[in-house]
């Protein structure tokens, strides 16, 4: 998988899914990848003014949610805004 | 068997909101006894479930069997069809081909869901189930998410105004004030759209159907098992077809291409027109998703669904009436439920009984029922019986 590409279009979500709450809010944005595919992902750890449409992103890796009582956590591909 | 003409025969429905007091069985036997009342104690040849996420909602699959029983009609063959908020129309259409097919010459098909007993992130979880476990409630993503992010880019793409997306919403409200079934019959302004909690900018709160439990129902019957007593309505088109699962993954986002196809094929079948129809009830489980819809059914161009919508060309007395009982937003959205629901609003048009909501001498309706983000689209269309 390519490690940049740019935002398509985005939301900043108020109301995740169960399990992310304590992630929330946060932007999710439909990112096209340098080999033209396109993926739906976070967008983390970036100034609110930088997550628009037609901002660079790079990969990177983090958690993406705590499973059940036993806390197993599952980790998950995120971007940032270059 | 022979091909005959297939009829909607009778409707049945419970009002859409909080049935804190009824089980989801509760729900669908009320709507289906209401729809069978022309039948008297007989049985149709099939029962079909259309539901999204009983299992869920309220710990209960085996719908059919169940439901069959619950009527008293034991034997008959009975089964659930899913295709997430698309269920309802999905489940018609399968009646629909067996009935004038000849294979069967009549089906109940009830359309249920029971929403209001979970907790609002528990509806979320089970609405997400619409998409891809992998790649889309991976992320965190709810339903609302990708409606959010996909209004943005047709805002962004198109120059869609806030106010503009604000009309479709009003429109189902202000039809909906009459509607005796419609969850929320309260008038509401661009201005209260616009200034509701946002829920995945830039959609707010207004700009997304409510959570609500109800059920709807129909008879579907051939030339063989008309009832003599009943008002007919022809079902005179059926089609359901499917795009790229989710929006992401199209080449182009703002092109509804499963209710294109299915209008298309729904329409050819029937012989008509697209201007012919006097009314159209459009699955806007969000605004924009009302928008898309009725460009990619072509009464709008691209971008100006909204602003089509503002003019009023879709209000009552307006060029095509659109959601004549409030629609998603307004009358409500028990999501396996929906497409019944607009069955049964196009079966009271086309027979005179929509009282307030009438649509003057309306003579051929159509009905278009999503699930997921146009992921898969049902749509029928519906005459007088000659």
């Amino acid at each position: 998988m390519p490690q940049t590409g740019t935002i398509v279009t985005y939301t900043h979500l108020h109301e995740p899914l169960p399990g992310f709450e304590a992630q929330a809010p946060f932007y999710i944005a439909v990112v096209k990848l340098g080999n033209g595919a396109k993926i739906l992902t976070q967008i983390v750890d970036s100034p609110d003014g930088s997550v628009k449409t037609g901002a660079k992103v790079r990969a990177t890796v983090r958690r993406a949610r705590v499973d059940g009582d036993s806390g197993q956590i599952v980790y998950g591909y995120k971007f940032t805004v270059v | 068997m022979a091909r005959s003409r297939a009829y909607v025969a009778s409707v049945g429905f419970t009002p859409v909101g909080d049935h804190w007091e009824k089980s989801l069985i509760d729900l669908a036997v009320d709507a289906a006894r209401g729809a069978l009342k022309p039948f008297g104690k007989k049985a149709p040849d099939q029962i079909i479930v259309g539901n999204m996420f009983s299992a869920v909602g309220a710990s209960q699959e085996h719908l059919g069997a169940y439901l069959a029983s619950a009527l008293g009609m034991a034997g008959t063959p009975a089964y659930k069809v899913e295709a997430a908020c698309s269920s309802g129309g999905s489940a018609f259409n399968v009646a629909y081909n067996l009935v004038k097919s000849g294979a069967i010459d009549s089906a109940l098909v009830v359309g249920v869901e029971k929403m209001r007993d979970l907790e609002p992130e528990e509806v979320s979880q089970a609405l997400a189930m619409a998409e891809s476990a992998e790649y889309t409630q991976f992320v965190g993503a709810t339903f609302a998410a990708l409606n959010g992010l996909l209004a943005r880019y047709y805002m962004e793409q198109l120059n869609v105004t806030r106010d503009d997306l604000s009309s479709i919403p009003v429109l189902d409200h202000a039809n909906a004030v009459t509607a005796a079934h419609a969850q929320f019959r309260k008038p509401i302004t661009p201005e209260v759209v616009g200034r509701s909690t946002m829920i995945a900018d830039p959609l707010r709160l207004f700009d997304c159907a409510p959570v609500g439990d109800g059920a709807a129902a129909a008879l579907v019957v051939n030339d063989s098992a008309t009832p003599r007593s009943k008002k007919l309505v022809e079902i005179l088109g059926g089609k359901i077809a499917t795009s790229q699962f989710s929006i992401y993954e199209r080449e182009d986002m703002l092109d509804f291409k499963a209710t294109r196809e299915a209008f298309k094929g729904a329409i050819a079948q029937a012989g008509l027109a697209p201007k012919k129809l006097s009314l159209v009830e459009v699955h806007d489980a969000f605004s924009v998703v009302g928008a898309l819809s009725l460009e990619a059914m072509g009464y709008s161009k691209r971008g100006r669904g909204p602003s089509d919508a503002k003019a009023g060309k879709y209000s009552p007395g307006g060029e095509l009436p659109i959601n004549t009982f409030g629609g998603l937003k307004a009358r409500g959205h028990p999501v396996g439920a929906t497409g019944m629901y607009q069955i049964a609003e196009a079966y009271l048009q086309l027979t005179g009984m929509a009282g307030k909501n009438q649509v003057p001498g309306a003579r051929y309706a159509a009905t278009q029922n999503i699930g997921g983000v146009d992921s898969t689209s049902a749509v029928h269309v519906f005459g007088e019986a000659a």
